[in-house]
């Protein structure tokens, strides 16, 4: 179970705050597969590293009764010069985890043979990539935490990456920031909408997807807000410049 | 709750119930330890060995050069040991406050495991580097003291209060450029070049004896000057420094480290984020 207490989290932007959440208080429970759902910089991924707990909360709480994994398929900490073998002991080690067993198992799983011995610069990204999933799934989680999960490797790595991934939401719970919204109904059962630091719950995904979906079309719509003026603004810009080279070029002529 | 997820591969390990912080802490400064140890020199064969032979070479070097100057030392018969003296004292200040100014930069990708603050990273590089210095300054005093024949009576005690002031130095300076040079890009130039000069007006090649008396008031501000002198008056049985109250050291790096510690809480997140 995941517990926020009234968590609110803002940036400092250029000219003005950044409001990402504004005094939010929920909980995820162990049954719950909870969908991020918003606009492009509406601050799902800051919400997802806040739970994770590599960023911090203005004010607030954010309580972990269970094991919360990093973002799922996280790659960036491999050291180039140490061996895919190395750098999966020193994860396991940061979890305290056995890292005999996690070897087996990654070796197992991500199928590099050989390479798992190599150091990681002569690994191509897919290697990389299975890698880097296989220590996600090698180490039992409570709640996964995936911020776009992007596919890996061939045909049948996908397949096989798949229904591990499957089998371990049969006891962890995920939350899950996604773009494609069949991921989602994948592998989500309820929703969360984000848009300008106001958030909304829903039990039901569907209802969380539809209020989304709601908000985009909004947006497109949307003339009257400041967003609306400055991209018409900017188009008019665009505009005046194309025009004016237009009539440098007749006049060339 | 073990998840059998795939026929051929065994179970997945199962992490161990929500540990206190401290265990979290020292299993993740350990992780990095090795780490360090196995990625600084990982593409030369020999791994940490070089962290090792490579100061004691270039000391070694340096001093056998200015030993063929033929200059008599300030103090004992041998520049080497001299030289020495001073460069290793000054070094546990030196290299420890320059790898930690550059913790938390070199391990940003770390700091993404939410288990791993910039404060483990710090805590790391400085057990690390300061377990360095020690064999380097070990292998060194013990080859120099071997091969001159210098009479030396070590007084433990006093350079252990050294090398502790000069790391506690380096502490408070690392801690604190850590967080600065990330949030002040400006004041890491601004370090540096106050930084740079220490290496000349601390001690290493003169004492402050030997100084006129305005100038060694002025050098007396300077508090790795102490340090040096202390460890020297550890290491020369006819030495008695004027210039050797560990006390200043101490204070400047408590004060520092201090300093440190607020900034590492108050900017924390923004060193996460880049």
């Amino acid at each position: 179970m995941i517990e926020l207490q009234d968590v609110s989290k803002a940036y400092p932007i250029k000219g003005g705050v950044k409001t990402v959440l504004e005094g939010l208080s929920m909980t995820i429970p162990r049954t719950r597969s909870l969908a991020l759902l918003g606009r492009n910089g509406a601050g799902k991924s800051t919400l997802l590293s806040m739970i994770a707990g590599s960023i911090k909360p203005d004010r607030g709480r954010i309580v972990r009764n269970c094991r919360v994994s990093f973002p799922l398929g996280f790659a960036g900490s491999f050291h180039r010069d140490m061996t895919g073998a190395q750098n999966l002991r020193f994860v396991s080690r940061i979890y305290g985890v056995d890292a005999e067993m996690l070897t087996d198992y990654v070796s197992d799983f991500a199928e590099l043979g050989p390479y798992l011995n190599q150091p990681v610069r002569v690994y191509s990204s897919g290697m990389k990539a299975r890698l880097a999933f296989g220590v996600s799934m090698g180490i039992a989680f409570d709640t996964y935490l995936v911020d776009e999960l992007t596919a890996v490797g061939d045909q049948n790595f996908r397949i096989k990456s798949r229904r591990v991934f499957e089998e371990k939401l049969s006891t962890s719970n995920v939350v899950m920031v996604s773009h494609s919204v069949g991921q989602l109904r994948d592998y989500c059962n309820c929703g969360m909408v984000l848009e300008n630091g106001r958030v909304e719950v829903y039990d039901d995904l569907e209802e969380a997807i539809e209020r989304h979906e709601e908000n985009m079309r909004l947006s497109r719509e949307d003339d009257g807000g400041p967003r609306g003026r400055r991209r018409r603004r900017e188009a008019a810009k665009v505009k005046a410049r194309m025009k004016r080279r237009r009539g440098a070029r007749r006049g060339m002529i | 709750m073990a998840t059998r997820s795939d026929p051929q591969s065994g179970p997945a390990p199962v992490l161990s119930a929500d540990p206190s912080p401290l265990r979290v802490h020292l299993r993740v400064v350990r992780a990095l330890l090795m780490r360090e140890m196995s990625a600084r020199y990982g593409r030369t064969t020999g791994g940490y060995f070089w962290a090792v032979a490579e100061p004691v070479g270039m000391i070694m070097i340096t001093a056998l050069a200015f030993a063929a100057l033929a200059r008599t030392p300030e103090l004992g018969q041998s520049f080497m040991v001299f030289f020495a003296t001073g460069y290793l004292s000054f070094n546990f200040y030196r290299i420890t406050a320059q790898q930690l100014s550059t913790a938390v930069r070199n391990n940003y990708a770390l700091l993404q495991y939410p288990n791993v603050t910039p404060y483990d990273a710090l805590v790391a590089r400085l057990a690390l580097q300061t377990l360095t210095n020690l064999f380097v300054a070990v292998i060194i005093m013990g080859v120099a003291v071997w091969w001159t024949s210098e009479p030396v009576r070590p007084d433990f005690p006093l350079l252990a209060g050294a090398v502790a002031a000069a790391t506690l130095m380096a502490a408070g300076a690392g801690f604190m450029n850590a967080v600065l040079f990330h949030v002040f890009p400006t004041y890491e130039q601004l370090f540096n070049i106050v930084n740079r000069p220490l290496f000349l007006v601390s001690g290493i090649f003169f004492t402050p004896e030997s100084m006129p008396s305005q100038l060694r008031d002025l050098l007396a501000l300077n508090p790795l000057v102490h340090v040096i002198s202390a460890f020297r008056q550890g290491i020369y049985p006819v030495y008695h420094a004027t210039l050797s109250s560990l006390e200043y050291p101490f204070a400047v790096g408590l004060v520092s480290l201090f300093f440190g510690m607020i900034l590492l809480r108050r900017y924390d997140e923004r060193l996460v984020e880049r």
